[in-house]
């Protein structure tokens, strides 16, 4: 069953070359190349390629098709790649690798190094599609190499494969100079090992670095939160980073909670990421924190519009009692934040407001949500 | 033409771009060469690195970063002890990550040795390393006898924000043995971050400051 597949979609990859080789050329207006002639079983749409009827029945007729249909598409394939026509080389790669074998991986490696930027990501991927130990050890290797492209095609192509070497590498290639490829890998892919380079990964400074092994810390689970634990800890700007990701566990929420509030309380705070936690956690902790917030001039604001985002009844409720308060610029600033997203169960707090100072922007929210009390159209 | 070649990344072009090394558009072969990762590009690397001409080391330090060998790293680490501040600020900046013990002791140095009429200079090339390295130098800067030095040190410290900067600014709108521009750029600095500290010091930051001018709210809820 398995090798029908990988056979039908050798076919459907070579049948995609070669109607894209017969385009280029019709467009070309070139002369079609003599190819090795390739069939097995029922032939492809081979009248797609050029060839003339002829040429067709000699290429289906031939006996080293019949015999030896992959080694025949292989060369067939490998002639087209040869070529180096852009359009077709990914596909006659992709063919290339799913015929698989010594002679396929040889062709790849062989040119590989020598491909230009544009082409390596499809050499490096018709690698991993071949996939077995040399190939693996080959990309390995490129993922050293002095030429940058090649080190990203080659970790790009790595990060499709989930073996135990292509593990123990990435692992190995958190603690390199360049942490980030191997990092991305472990976005995919839980392994415990992984941990403690992820975490000396986030704390590099280099802000894409940091997100990137924040993410994959996250994307680790339950294993993750002790280092999680220690990263909040450390500084704010790694615990802004943090509060940027999508916490995996309730522990790890708990955690970014307990650190935004307290950071709340010691004010001074660095970035809006904190009122974005904590407009994304509607606990009611996170709720007073931003309710506290906002009778500081200098967070009301950001503390406001994340109630006001937050959209449950108690933010609502809140804001509601804070448009109330007897300080006056915290009250007309919660009014109008009261305002700014409307919906049916504002209505009782728009019309309890309706009277103040802010008559004609309450009237205006209450005609959108079509409630009673606005003024007639 | 030598940069289209490079940006092509193709390494059948290498043998013409190496021959390009020996003539006038030298930078611009070995930045081709060294996106291909050719061989040869190590020794010129090295070369540029000690050339007279400070863009020729700011172009080595570009380059050095993009590699991941130990002689780079090694290399970077040189230039990070450049005689000019630009050259060694982008070494500083490209080992933060690989190298961040390094950078803190050589960029507490570079502070420390720049002459007077540089020492601005080198702080603001190097206030935007990672807040745990451009911190302690903010610090040291903090102390400095020029007052324009420390304004500028309060600034940045401002611009980190965050609790440890509010209680270093207070501590200097404090200090009544600073001069009064000081410590009103601290007292100002202090006020903007707000929070219970600014809260619990109102008196004296209506002292040092203006009153704040209250702007009148406009409600624009769309």
């Amino acid at each position: 069953m398995q090798s029908q597949l990988k056979g039908s979609s050798i076919w459907r990859a070579f049948a995609l070359t070669l109607s894209a080789s017969a385009l280029t050329l019709a467009l070309c207006g070139r002369t079609v190349r003599s190819q090795k002639p390739v069939v097995r079983g029922d032939p492809p749409a081979t009248d797609t390629t050029g060839h003339s009827d002829a040429e067709s029945t000699a290429i289906v007729q031939s006996s080293g098709l019949r015999e030896n249909g992959d080694a025949a598409a292989l060369e067939a394939l490998i002639a087209i790649a040869e070529r180096g026509e852009p359009r077709l080389l990914s596909g006659a790669l992709e063919g290339i690798a799913q015929i698989g074998g010594d002679r396929a991986r040889e062709f790849l490696a062989r040119h590989f190094e020598a491909a230009t930027d544009a082409e390596l990501p499809a050499f490096a991927s018709a690698l991993a599609t071949v996939g077995d130990d040399r190939a693996r050890a080959m990309l390995r290797a490129a993922a050293g190499s002095a030429r940058s492209a090649t080190r990203g095609a080659a970790f790009d192509a790595l990060s499709s494969l989930d073996t135990a070497d292509v593990r123990e590498f990435m692992v190995r290639a958190l603690n390199s100079t360049d942490p980030l490829p191997a990092a991305s890998y472990f976005l995919n892919c839980r392994e415990p090992r992984a941990i403690s380079g992820l975490e000396q990964a986030a704390r590099s400074g280099d802000s894409d670095l940091t997100r990137v092994a924040l993410d994959a810390l996250f994307a680790q689970g339950a294993s993750a939160e002790a280092a999680i634990d220690r990263l909040l800890r450390e500084d704010d700007e790694l615990c802004d980073a943090l509060l940027e990701g999508q916490p995996p566990t309730l522990s790890a929420r708990k955690a970014l909670r307990r650190v935004s509030i307290a950071r709340m309380h010691a004010g001074a705070l660095t970035s809006e990421r904190v009122f974005e936690f904590l407009q994304r956690d509607l606990s009611s902790e996170a709720r007073d924190a931003l309710v506290e917030a906002a009778h500081d001039p200098t967070t009301r604001q950001s503390a406001l519009a994340a109630l006001s985002a937050r959209g449950d009844s108690g933010s609502l409720r809140a804001l509601s009692a804070l448009a109330n308060d007897n300080e006056p610029g915290l009250a007309e600033h919660a009014a109008c934040a009261l305002l700014s997203q409307p919906d049916s169960r504002s209505q009782p707090h728009l019309l309890r407001s309706n009277g103040g100072h802010l008559r004609e922007e309450t009237a205006a929210a209450l005609l959108r949500i079509n409630a009673p009390g606005g003024r007639s159209i | 033409m030598i940069q289209g070649l490079g940006r092509r990344g193709d390494p059948k072009f290498a043998p013409t771009l190496r021959a390009e090394l020996r003539g006038d558009r030298h930078n611009s072969a070995l930045t081709a060469l060294a996106q291909l990762g050719d061989e040869s590009v190590a020794a010129e690397l090295l070369q540029l690195s000690r050339s007279e001409d400070s863009s020729d080391r700011s172009l080595a330090v570009q380059l050095l970063s993009a590699r991941n060998d130990r002689e780079a790293t090694h290399e970077l680490e040189r230039l990070a002890s450049d005689p000019d501040t630009q050259v060694m600020s982008e070494a500083l900046h490209a080992l933060q990550a690989r190298s961040p013990e390094l950078v803190a002791r050589l960029a507490g140095h570079a502070v420390r040795e720049a002459a007077p009429e540089e020492r601005a200079d080198v702080l603001s090339a190097l206030s935007d390393l990672k807040p745990t390295l451009s911190r302690p130098l903010l610090e040291a800067a903090l102390s400095d006898t020029d007052d324009a030095i420390a304004v500028q040190a309060i600034q940045a410290l401002g611009n980190l924000r965050g609790p440890a900067s509010a209680q270093r600014l207070l501590s200097i709108a404090n200090d009544s043995h600073r001069s009064e521009e000081v410590r009103e750029e601290a007292a100002s600095n202090l006020r903007a971050l707000g929070g219970p500290l600014v809260r619990a010091n109102t008196a004296l930051l209506d002292e040092l400051l203006e009153p704040e001018a209250q702007e009148s709210f406009v409600c624009n809820p769309n």
